[in-house]
This record gives structure tokens, C-alpha cells and sequence, in this order.
């Protein structure tokens, strides 16, 4: 049977395993019980009493609620957590013996010393040593005769890679496995527009709409048609190319908010948010940013309005670091409002991006979560049909097509699909101020 | 005086009455061009001496300036 000996004294008393352990300890012991005892409360009473004596058992059944008395557990030598399958036993000397039974039980799994356990507290080190200690690292990093990065760039060949069949951004994902398609999920993607003629989405249905004066939905960028692909391009692209789009069954919605040029405003882009909640899009992708610190109160209202409605809006965190020169850029406007999840891009290695963008300190102004970035292959206008090109912009369709798959898997919606998203990541050694939870992870 | 491009939002308090706040707007001065029900918010241009007034309105929870964007073109590496 399973059976620690958790370090309590042995029949003369000794204290040997205690002091191979560190802590402190209240000189009571927790005895765990098996599945077979766990919620019997009588049968856990009956064990204490038979087996070690112990004539005063308190449970947990006794008090209102569940919620323990405390003068009333004093005077007991056990008290037992019946919904736990754990008790505490108080064991002076005379009882060590008794604790020795309890162990020989085989319901019993194990008996163990009770710690003193602490509130975590701020570790009190002053700035100084911090700063002595820094400067001690890096003189050993500079004294390095071959930079890291040189050595992995080299000797490491990248985690994921493109490959027949799909893109090392679906891979890395894991949408390429999925076994969802985002059907019945409504995705809109706010951007250049799309190319309505692609070969790969023919009999594909898409709502369109564009809010750019002037100009029809058909995209005259490339972006758009770039952005609907990752997030909704098709499981099997006609033609033989790889599979590059995340949600290949979802239902399309192309707002056109930039025109042609690339250019955009507030008033189309609202309008075009408008549009994709009042059509009850639950995923809104948008791959756009101005290089603007603070918070708009229209975005942050419109992102929570649509949280509200049902509908999760995800930015691209922006494109304005240079991190090998050392500037680690902000997080832009709309990404920055904390009602909009903002996306960073890390490449195949699942290294943060040259360009992407770290968090911004006003509030709200955090990267919220990764996806793939660099070298991203995907539809583009036609006749060029496909093109690969790096971006927050291309990490972004990539997490709102993941959001389309775990909205279709699990139904949720809204602030809960955001937590969903939030809480399914792939943790990545990159510090979290460049990609928050981490990688973007598609439900199997 | 030029006119500004400007973006409304509209309070949780008021935003059951948007098209009411947006005539509110229209009688300060401001030229009305989209009112984004289901988002609570105005957009359109006003003079800039009486964006203050419009500020002060009830139901106004900000006004701000109409922000511009623009993305790469498109044969740039990073977009």
C-alpha cells in the first residue's frame, strides 16, 4: 500500500526524520485517509478510535456548515475533515505509539507532522545588493566567449517549421491536431478587406461589409486577405498547399475598415466593431495599432460593451520594438485597453519577435498572450495567391481562430472565453511583460 | 475655425438613449455623422471652441480626438 512515513518519531521517541525535513512544525499530525473512508465520517472516527485510542474525535460533520468551532476542536485529541478524508491529530509523547498504529492502517495513506505555514511576504533585500548582484551576472555574460545567442542560433535547429501538410504557426498551436473547425462560430476580422475571388475560399460563405468610403470590401492590400486566411482559411487549401488557417469551418465576417492604402480612422474601425457585435461575431480579430500610449475611453468602452454582448475583441500589441537595438517598444492603441486582449508575436523557436511590442506600464496596457509572428504563410491577393510575411498582425488571427475553436468546444463566450484562452496557453521562457500567459493553445 | 473629427462615448448610464445624446451633441454644435448604438458611442467633427460644451453634456463620458491608422505597405517584410 501507499504509505509515508511522514516523519514522526519513532516508537523511542527519537526525532530523526523531523530534522531531515525544514519548517517548523505544531507538534500535531495530519492523517490522510483513502478514497474508501474519505467522506465517512464515522468510519474515519472509528479508525482513530480503534486504532489509536484517541477517545475525543471532533468532525467537521459536527458544526454547522462544515466550519469548524475552535474552542470546541482544542479539548479533542482529532478533529476530522470529513469532506477532506483528513484529520489532525494531537499526539503528546505517551501517544507516539498510537500514532504507530494509525500507520499499520491500510485505509490510512499517510501520517504526516502538521507545518507551520506562513503568509508569503515581500523578500526584504535592499536595492543595492540587487544592483551589485546584476552587475556581477552581466560582467560574467560579457566575459562569455561566444554570446548565447550566437550558440543557439547555430547548434539549435528551430522548434517547429512549415512541412507539407500545415504551417509551424498551426503546429505550434496545435490547431493542426484540433479536432475543432469552428463551426457555428462567427469570426470577424476588422482589417484591409478581403479577396472575395481567392481560389482557396470558393463556395466558403463570408457577410462583408466595408466602412471605408469609397471603397468595396475586395482588399487592394493583401493584409485583410492575409488575416482572414490564419484565422479562417481551409483544411485542405485547394491546389496542394500546406494548411495555414486555424478555424477552417467558422462562419466569416470581413469588415473592411482600412482601405486600400492601409489607412484607417476611429470612426470606421467603431463602426466596424459595431457591426461584428450587432451580427454576433464572438471572435472580433483586429490586426491594427497607432503607436499612441494612452488608453482611448472609446475603445475600452467599446471592447467592454462587446464582452458584454458576447463578442471578444483581440489587437494586435503593435509592431514598434527593435529589440536588437534595445528598444523593446509599448503596447499601442486599441490593444492597450484592458477590455481588448492584445497579442504579442514570438517566433518558431517560441522566442519573442524582434518587432513585438512589451507591455505598456498604464493600466490595461499588458500583452495578454502570444502567437505565431514571424515568417507566417498565408492566403494573399490573387493571382500571387499566398505570401509570408512577420507581425503582431499575423499573431493575431492566429488567437482569435484558436478563441473560434475553444467558443465552438465549450460555448463559452465573452470574458469567460478570454479566461479560457488565458488559462490554456502554453507557458514560454520569455519574460511575461513580452507574452503574457504565453502561446495561444487550441483545444484537441 | 476648422472643425475637429471627434469620438463620443456615451456613459452605462445613458447608453439605453444613445440617438438622445447624439441629439444633445447635434444642439451643442457638434456635425453628427454615425451613432454606433449597440457600442454607445458618436463619432463626427465639432468646432474647437465648443468641443468644451460638449464635454459637459449629460450622458457625455468623454470626448476624444479621432485617432488615425495606419498599417505597412504591402511588400514590407513586417506588418
Amino acid at each position: 500500500m501507499p504509505h509515508t512515513n511522514g516523519g514522526r518519531p519513532d516508537a523511542n521517541g527519537s526525532d530523526a526524520t523531523l530534522s531531515d525535513q525544514t519548517g517548523e512544525f505544531t507538534g500535531r499530525y495530519l492523517v490522510v485517509f483513502n478514497d474508501e473512508l474519505q467522506s465517512d465520517a464515522r468510519g474515519m472516527n472509528q479508525a482513530l478510535q480503534s486504532g489509536a485510542g484517541l477517545s475525543s474525535v471532533a468532525s467537521t460533520l459536527d458544526f454547522e456548515e462544515g466550519a469548524l468551532d475552535p474552542e470546541q476542536t482544542e479539548s479533542a485529541d482529532a478533529t476530522v475533515f470529513a469532506a477532506l478524508g483528513v484529520a489532525v491529530v494531537s499526539a503528546d509523547p505517551t501517544e507516539a505509539g498510537a500514532l504507530s498504529a494509525l500507520e499499520a492502517d491500510p485505509r490510512i495513506l499517510a501520517v504526516e507532522p502538521e507545518r507551520i505555514q506562513y503568509a508569503i511576504q515581500d523578500v526584504m533585500v535592499s536595492v543595492d545588493y540587487i544592483r551589485g548582484y546584476r552587475d556581477g551576472v552581466l560582467n560574467l555574460y560579457e566575459q562569455l566567449p561566444v554570446s548565447p545567442e550566437q550558440e543557439t542560433e547555430a547548434d539549435i535547429a528551430a522548434l517547429f517549421a512549415d512541412n507539407a501538410s500545415s504551417t509551424w504557426g498551426l503546429q505550434a498551436t496545435r490547431a493542426s491536431t484540433s479536432a475543432k473547425t469552428g463551426a457555428g462560430v462567427r469570426v470577424a476580422v476588422l482589417d484591409t478587406g478581403f479577396a472575395l475571388n481567392h481560389a482557396d475560399f470558393v463556395g466558403r460563405p463570408v457577410i462583408s461589409r466595408s466602412f471605408v468610403t469609397g471603397q468595396a470590401v475586395q482588399d487592394g492590400h493583401g493584409h485583410g486577405t492575409h488575416c482572414v486566411g490564419t484565422s479562417c482559411g481551409p483544411k485542405t487549401p485547394p491546389g496542394g498547399s500546406r494548411r495555414y488557417g486555424v478555424a477552417t469551418n467558422d462562419t466569416i465576417l470581413v469588415g473592411k475598415v482600412l482601405s486600400n492604402q492601409g489607412s484607417g480612422s476611429d470612426s470606421s474601425i467603431l463602426a466596424g466593431i459595431n457591426w461584428a457585435v450587432t451580427n454576433q461575431a464572438r471572435v472580433i480579430s483586429m490586426s491594427l495599432g497607432a503607436n499612441v500610449r494612452q488608453v482611448s475611453q472609446a475603445y475600452e468602452t467599446a471592447g467592454q460593451r462587446a464582452l458584454q454582448a458576447g463578442s471578444l475583441i483581440i489587437a494586435a500589441a503593435g509592431n514598434n520594438a527593435n529589440r536588437a537595438a534595445g528598444n523593446v517598444g509599448f503596447v499601442g492603441m486599441p490593444a492597450n485597453s484592458p477590455s481588448i486582449m492584445a497579442v504579442g508575436a514570438v517566433d518558431a523557436n517560441l522566442r519573442i519577435a524582434n518587432f513585438s511590442a512589451r507591455s505598456n506600464p498604464v493600466g490595461g496596457g499588458k500583452v495578454d498572450i502570444a502567437g505565431p509572428g514571424v515568417a507566417v504563410y498565408s492566403s494573399w491577393l490573387m493571382p500571387t495567391r499566398y505570401h509570408t510575411i512577420s507581425g503582431t498582425s499575423m499573431a493575431t488571427p492566429h488567437v482569435a481562430g484558436v478563441a473560434a475553436l475553444i467558443s465552438q468546444a465549450t460555448g463559452l463566450r465573452g470574458m469567460a472565453l478570454w479566461t479560457r484562452l488565458i488559462q490554456t496557453a502554453r507557458p514560454l521562457n520569455v519574460p511575461s511583460v513580452d507574452v503574457g500567459a504565453g502561446l495561444v493553445q487550441a483545444p484537441q | 475655425m476648422d472643425d475637429e473629427k471627434i469620438t463620443v462615448t456615451v456613459g452605462d448610464d445613458h447608453v439605453a438613449d444613445v440617438k438622445g445624446v447624439a441629439k444633445q451633441l447635434e444642439g451643442a454644435g457638434m456635425h453628427v455623422d454615425q451613432v454606433l448604438d449597440a457600442m454607445g458611442i458618436i463619432t463626427g467633427s465639432v468646432p474647437a471652441d465648443r468641443r468644451p460644451a460638449l464635454e459637459r453634456l449629460p450622458g457625455v463620458a468623454a470626448v476624444e480626438a479621432e485617432q488615425t491608422f495606419q498599417i505597412a505597405p504591402p511588400d514590407a517584410d513586417i506588418q
